[in-house]
């Protein structure tokens, strides 16, 4: 009986060791406990580029304006939501338009979080005010695309980490936000050291981005651009985006012109991804385990008939998998390049071998085209390569120096640096100095093909219509200059 | 003979009329146990014909014919009693109400209660447990399909191990609306996949559907509980059971897709040309490499291969089952053991379960008892679903070298090469024990303590070849060990107190504490890149490549119980019940909430005017209850910010990331959650319940009816947040709903002789689901549309096809009502498509007529044009079950209805060839086929979702028949008893419905494409 009785007592007790109700997180990291040390800075700071890897926003960072522009338009079945750039016809449930919104967003978050977290370290004060630069660079950079696409919409300086912060931000006006991105980007640059690392953005990213963003203003200002009026004096900010690109053309030597065109492109080792042109883009690598840590964008470029091994008729004799085939080139545009440029006849495969050298495919019309190049891994595993969106290479910044210098000695050295690189001769002299930046642009098209940069191009200098209307044909039914701020947003933040 | 008779006869009538004078008088008083006078209570002389009554007050005189004689004394519901006169003239007796056949004790929750005493509202299996084991089913809940009034569950898939949608009295949560499932009082979780339980060991099944009856379960009784009591063992000698069960599938329907390869080319180019595309059927290879023949070449012959015929079979199923109970006056046990197979249609694929259960109870003193039980099951899974039965049937299954066929490099659906070659085999473990102590104090006082601990876990072993699969082919070989545990522990403590106080007055105390406590822990190993993939998972470190995941969560609820049961007179029952609960998952603002109830009944039958006046009624009983339960349905730390964590490549490698944003993939897009709120509080559902329940004719008509009306606020629902928030998803507490509704469960012996038996039971359950409010705007996105609707879409069930959600919650409309445009008809001419407000290529020939609901001269079917257009939920739902038997035949069979329902019939129609159904496309407007009921094929076409898509979802399903034999035994030494019996399940659907089946999901939204399956069983039980 006294053994039943310790029983009782037990059985009685037997809870009263785990009744605590105080949740102690076992898995997740909260905001109370974190971004103390330099290594948790540091991952934040990653964290916020990370988001960029993600396929909601890497894929339509390439389709929308790989398809709107006359680059190239979708492989047909892949749906409404990409066709629409191609028609020219959005509507505000637009997928690829919805999507970006809100990575973008996330993105913001994430810079925001470490922008705050940074302001006053108790680490090395160094470190603090790289992250916060980084920090700044992507806000400015997330920023700068929804202006350019949608031109007014809400602008997020602060993080979200309470309820009563996810509603209510109203729309900023486009002069708003650029007021703002240039701010940012002077204090990151300030902040920011030269120091190439992988692709994350530094001094020089930030100066790179802010010459975008005067040479945006500039030219939109001075061709009239819809939506730019506010600008004060296109001539002022042409000044401002020349001194700024000097600053990366001229003010530095980190990053540097890459005269060989093939090695440009070349990712197969990380170093060579990394190669003198490459300022900043979003890093992938065929090992990762998740599309986004991996990338098939070379998929994407290489039409879907090609065989699953083949050879590039290069030097090297470049090996690829197949393709995918969704962006189709737009045989007008392949014509507009010069023959002898070799931006086509090197950039541009028509042909692919097999190991004994033999032509194994070549465009068979209708979807199998010729391809750009400029997406392939040699090293792919399967499907995975570590292809990947460049997001500012030093040619794109010696480009926008030319255009902002207009056609003085050191705009034309400019331009025909990058020419001479093309095998083309050098630009005739004498050009007036609207003639001269409309021949820039035209140069930025061959050059910067393929690299989701033509429509914005088209934008700032107001050319929607006059190029893709009048010259390619597209019937403009809307969203010429701004896409709609996606329905999503207007039905849960009805502020505006 | 017949002289005999007479003589008798007149002989008696002799005695009869000489004995007058000699004839004793005995008089007396009938009384219950609480000292009542039963009125109308039958009064025999033993041996004799001579009889009486009992009047009003219980008072009763009877004529007998020797001093000796003895009486019988009966009533209905009490114990018949006998009774020698011994010369006495006043025999005064006490009936005792016979507690153990007539009314049965009930559990309801840390208790049981006669049945008779019940204030709350609670409703039982109406058919007899033995039965259920008699059909197959792959969970416990299955069998309860249309058995219970007020329970309503759906069986949406035949896959194998799938659950079932569970609801009591409607959606009362717009997030969990399941009850929660108590097994020998361990409460398990969500109800809707009880797997642990073997059916042949159920001896009864109780809901809980009322707030004084679900309010001891606090914080999880708002969908109402189900608790399921299993067999334990019986002092007596020791009894086996075996039996054995073969089930045989077959589809109920077939299927409706391609299978002439002509109609599949001619419908395909006839779809893409009305796009402005080519056509494909040309006997050449198209962009992707693969080749397509010609019309010709198909017309002349060309092989096809049947995917149907290869993708499925019908699977033989099995069920053995062994049990042993016995036990003497000290010691019981049970045993059982369980081995089934539940194989599915698709092939290959594969669920054999085994369980054994153990239970012993022994008492250490006469006041000192502990029992334990405990369940093990085992089960091994081979997943090979989602097989493209509807594969391009010009593609053979192998290659001129005999190899699996694929028809380009990115082709990844031979299902004979999935089938081959694909890995993903689970097996689980789960353990099950209960630990009781239960110990008499004093007569009245009882203490009881029960320890429950349950333990799941699995094993899933996963390979995808970087063959014939898509993402083996993205990582070179792609394998995953995942591991997966789970442990609740649950303790119980609590007095009871059963007291008499004088004559009239009775009362029972229950109050103690409970502590549960919930943890989960995932774990999974990937690797990729694969050297050498002979050994699929089996070796990970074969994969260059290796990444780990886990994740750890814990639940933590205290709950004090209590509840009072007090009866007066045996006439008036009060109960009340209370519970309060503290929430590990709530910020300390909110974490302790208080759950009371009240209940009160009368047992009319127990007063004289019904007693003397309506003596044929055994029962009438009203009931009226009031309470509070509450809804928990939140995961742990949404009360804190989170972060999340993600990889990066950089300098070489790939780093670890961290920061706000837990971001999840939805299969379509990723979602960002991760934002706490610390002011998360508990949802709150207040019920009001009436009901009555009546029996009459020695209870060969018995009913139940209640009416409830339950109101939910502060419903915890994920807020959309808008995008310019980093943030997707975000859970609050906004929004109230209310749930009205009727049951009544009717039993009838519709007759009862000694061969022949017929009897029918009727389940009806009418609920009235409303939206009242989405909580306040600026955090739910409410939206208003130009017809007064204001309304949210759900969230889930986002259609690619249509580019929208389907579901919305609406205020003042029932949950989950569909939203969309409205279609007229199909467009016979262009200009009647530019006459009713469409342009462009809507507005040609063969397309929908979109309605311009807000007459505003466009026609928007994806924006303004839309407006409320059905609803999913049946306007009352019911069954009837039916049982006959002759001498040792019996034939039962159950159908089940659901009425006013709308359906989503998602394969009506696909806008190109293969998807939707084939026999709808054939009859595709085109020019020749001015069809009014289908449009025209066009691959490109932006279908809008429209009421095009819905049609009444109303059914009668006859879900079972059965007959059995029972086997006259008595002669057969060792032998108890033995049966056989035939069940089909699913046997026929009377329904309006053209689709494959109407019994779908609650959101309405019918996605089959593969019929389901109609099941024959021939099963056979002994018992020694």
């Amino acid at each position: 009986m006294k053994n039943l009785n310790i029983l009782l007592i037990a059985s009685l007790l037997i809870c009263v060791g785990s009744c605590s109700l105080e949740p102690e997180p076992t898995t997740f990291l909260t905001d109370s406990n974190f971004y103390n040390t330099p290594e948790e800075a540091n991952s934040a700071v990653l964290h916020s580029y990370q988001t960029m890897t993600f396929l909601d926003y890497l894929r339509p960072y390439m389709n929308i304006p790989t398809a709107a522009s006359e680059e190239t338009f979708p492989k047909e079945g892949e749906g409404l939501n990409i066709d629409q750039f191609e028609i020219w016809n959005v509507d505000d449930r637009n997928q690829n338009l919805e999507q970006f919104f809100r990575l973008t967003y996330i993105g913001l978050n994430r810079a925001n979080t470490v922008i705050e977290v940074t302001e006053d370290v108790d680490y090395d004060a160094s470190l603090g005010a790289r992250y916060q630069g980084e920090g700044l660079f992507l806000r400015s950079w997330h920023h700068f695309m929804l202006a350019r696409l949608f031109g007014s919409f809400p602008l997020r300086l602060s993080a979200v980490d309470e309820l009563g912060e996810v509603r209510g931000t109203p729309d900023a006006s486009i002069e708003e936000v650029y007021t703002s991105i240039i701010a940012d980007l002077k204090k990151a640059i300030d902040l920011l050291p030269i120091q190439r690392d992988g692709g994350r953005a530094d001094k020089v990213a930030a100066q790179a981005l802010l010459s975008k963003v005067y040479i945006t203003m500039a030219s939109a200002k001075e061709t009239g651009s819809p939506g730019y009026e506010w600008v004060s004096d296109a001539n002022t900010y042409y000044t401002l985006a020349s001194d700024m690109a000097s600053e990366v053309v001229n003010g530095q030597s980190e990053y540097t012109f890459d005269p060989d065109l093939l090695h440009v492109f070349d990712v197969s080792e990380p170093e060579s991804f990394n190669g003198p042109e490459h300022i900043f883009f979003i890093p992938q690598d065929r090992n990762g385990l998740v599309e986004g840590e991996f990338s098939k964008l070379s998929k994407f470029f290489i039409p879907a008939n090609a065989p699953s091994i083949s050879y590039i008729n290069d030097p090297e004799r470049t090996v690829t998998h197949g393709g995918f085939g969704v962006y189709v080139s737009e045989t007008q545009f392949l014509n507009s390049f010069e023959t002898s440029d070799l931006r086509k006849t090197t950039l541009i495969v028509d042909e692919l071998l097999d190991e004994n050298d033999a032509v194994i495919w070549t465009p068979t019309g209708g979807e199998s085209r010729p391809f750009s190049r400029k997406y392939i891994d040699p090293k792919f595993i399967g499907d995975n390569t570590s292809t990947h969106p460049y997001l500012l290479r030093f040619t794109d910044i010696l480009l926008i120096y030319a255009e902002a210098q207009g056609p003085t000695p050191e705009g034309y050295a400019a331009v025909n640096q990058v020419r001479e690189r093309a095998g083309l001769p050098a630009l005739s002299d004498g050009l007036s100095i609207r003639e001269f930046r409309d021949k820039i642009i035209e140069e930025r098209s061959f050059e910067l093909a393929f690299e989701g940069n033509r429509l914005y191009d088209l934008r700032r200098t107001n050319k929607v219509e006059s190029v893709l209307r009048d010259i390619y044909g597209k019937n403009i039914v809307n969203s010429a200059y701004f896409y709609p701020i996606p329905a999503i947003e207007r039905e849960l933040n009805p502020t505006n | 003979m017949n002289k005999i008779c007479y003589l008798i006869l007149f002989a008696s009538i002799l005695l009869f009329n000489t004995t007058v004078l000699a004839q004793t008088v005995v008089t007396g008083l009938i009384i219950d146990e609480n000292g009542m006078g039963i009125p109308g209570a039958t009064i025999l002389e033993e041996g004799t014909s001579n009889g009486s009554s009992s009047d009003f007050d219980g008072n009763y005189s009877i004529k007998i014919s020797s001093k000796n004689a003895v009486l019988q004394y009966s009533y209905v519901g009490y114990v018949t009693q006998s009774i020698k006169v011994n010369n006495k003239k006043v025999v005064n007796i006490t009936l005792f109400e016979n507690t153990e056949e007539l009314d049965q004790v009930v559990v309801v929750g840390y208790q049981s209660i006669r049945k008779s005493d019940l204030t709350g509202s609670v409703s039982q299996l109406n058919i007899e447990t033995e039965e259920l084991s008699e059909i197959p089913a792959n969970s416990v809940e299955e069998l309860l399909i249309g058995r219970i009034p007020g329970l309503v569950i759906g069986n949406p898939s035949d896959a194998p191990g799938a659950g079932l949608t569970v609801r009591i009295r409607g959606a009362s949560s717009f997030t969990a609306t399941t009850p929660l499932i108590v097994v020998d009082g361990f409460p398990l979780g969500d109800a809707g996949n009880l797997q642990q339980i073997n059916p042949i060991d159920i001896v009864s099944v109780e809901v809980l559907k009322d707030a004084s009856a679900a309010s001891i379960y606090g914080s999880r009784g708002a969908n109402g509980v189900i608790l399921i009591t299993t067999r334990r063992g019986k002092e007596g000698k020791m009894k086996v059971s075996f039996s054995a069960l073969t089930t045989v599938s077959t589809f109920s329907s077939e299927f409706d897709s391609f299978t002439n390869p002509v109609d599949l080319a001619v419908l395909t180019d006839e779809s893409r040309v009305n796009s402005g595309l080519t056509p494909i059927y040309v006997g050449a290879e198209d962009v992707n490499g693969t080749f397509f023949p010609s019309i010709q070449q198909l017309r002349a012959g060309f092989p096809t291969t049947d995917y149907i015929d290869f993708s499925f079979r019908n699977p033989i199923n099995y069920n053995y089952n062994v049990s042993i109970t016995g036990g003497n006056e000290n010691t019981k046990y049970n045993f059982g053991l369980n081995f089934i197979t539940l194989d599915g249609a698709v092939t290959e694929d594969n669920l054999s379960k085994t369980t054994a259960n153990f239970g012993i109870d022994q008492n250490l003193t006469n006041r000192l008892s502990v029992s334990s039980n405990i369940v093990f099951s085992r089960s091994k899974r081979n997943d090979n679903s989602g097989l493209s039965f509807n594969r391009n049937l010009t593609f053979p299954i192998f290659d001129e070298d005999g190899n699996f066929f694929r028809a380009n490099d990115n082709d990844f659906g031979n299902p004979a090469a999935l089938t081959a070659l694909r890995v993903n085999e689970t097996t689980s473990l789960d353990l099950t024990s209960s630990s009781i102590l239960l110990w008499d104090i004093t007569d009245e006082l009882q203490f009881k303590s029960q320890f429950n601990y349950s333990l799941g876990s699995s094993f899933q072993e996963r390979f995808f070849p970087s063959e014939f699969t898509q993402l083996g082919n993205e990582g070179n070989g792609v394998g995953f060990n995942d591991n997966f545990q789970n442990q609740r522990v649950v303790t119980d403590a609590y007095f009871t107190y059963d007291k008499k106080l004088g004559d009239y007055h009775k009362i029972t105390l229950l109050g103690g504490y409970s502590n549960e406590y919930f943890d989960v822990r995932t774990s999974q190993l990937r690797a990729q890149d694969f050297v050498n993939q002979s050994l699929g998972a089996g070796n990970l470190s074969l994969g260059a490549n290796q990444r780990v995941a886990n994740n750890f969560l814990t639940t933590t609820l205290n709950s004090g119980i209590s509840r009072v049961n007090y009866t007066y007179a045996n006439k008036v029952l009060l109960t009340y019940t209370g519970r309060v609960d503290g929430s590990s998952n709530f910020g300390a603002n909110n974490r302790w909430a208080f759950f009371p109830s009240g209940a009160i009944s009368w047992k009319m039958q127990n007063e004289g005017f019904i007693r003397n006046g309506l003596p044929f009624i055994n029962e009438f009983k009203p009931r009226v209850s009031w309470g509070i339960v509450g809804n928990q349905a939140i995961g742990p730390f949404e009360t804190l910010n989170r972060l999340g964590e993600g990889r990066f490549f950089n300098n070489g490698g790939f780093v670890t990331t961290v920061g706000p944003g837990i971001i999840n993939n939805n299969g379509i897009f990723v979602e960002s959650r991760g934002l706490g709120n610390p002011d998360l509080k508990w949802e709150t559902t207040e019920v009001f319940n009436v009901g009555l329940d009546f029996a009459a004719f020695n209870k060969r008509v018995s009913f139940n009816i209640d009416y409830y009306n339950k109101i939910t606020d502060d419903l915890l629902v994920d807020s959309n947040l808008p995008p310019s928030s980093g943030f997707d998803f975000l859970r609050i507490n906004a929004g109230k709903i209310e749930n009205k509704g009727i049951e009544v469960g009717l039993n009838m012996d519709l007759f009862r002789g000694e061969d022949f038996q017929f009897s029918a039971g009727i389940i009806f359950n009418k609920n009235e689901n409303k939206v009242i409010s989405l909580g306040p705007s600026e955090f739910t996105s409410v939206l208003n549309d130009e017809f007064g609707n204001q309304f949210r879409f759900t969230g889930v069930n986002f259609r690619d096809q249509f580019r929208s959600s389907i579901n919305t919650l609406v205020i003042g409309q029932p949950i989950n009502v569909f939203y969309g445009a409205r279609v007229r008809g199909i467009i016979q001419s262009e200009a009647e498509g530019l006459a009713n407000g469409l342009t462009g290529v809507n507005a040609q020939a063969g397309e929908f007529l979109y309605e311009d609901l807000n007459g505003d001269g466009v026609v928007e079917p994806f924006g303004a044009d839309r407006t409320v257009i059905g609803d999913p939920n049946p306007d009352f739902v019911g069954s009837l079950s039916l049982n006959l038997s002759y001498k040792r035949w019996s034939l039962s069979t159950l159908f089940n209805a659901s009425f006013g329902g709308d359906a989503v019939h998602i394969n009506q129609f696909s806008t190109q060839a293969g998807g939707g159904s084939t026999s709808n496309q054939l009859q595709r407007w085109t020019p020749d086929n001015r069809s009014n009921e289908f449009p025209s094929l066009r691959e490109t076409r932006n279908v809008a979702f429209s009421d095009w898509w819905i049609q009444d979802g109303s059914f009668v399903k006859v879900q079972n028949l059965r007959v059995r034999y029972d086997i006259d035994t008595s002669g057969i030494k060792y032998l108890a008893a033995t049966k056989f019996y035939v069940n089909v399940d699913n046997l026929y659907n009377f329904t309006e419905y053209t689709g494959l089946d109407p019994e779908i999901n609650p959101e309405g939204i019918d996605e089959n494409s593969i019929p389901r399956l109609r099941k024959f069983t021939f099963g056979v039980e002994v018992s020694f």
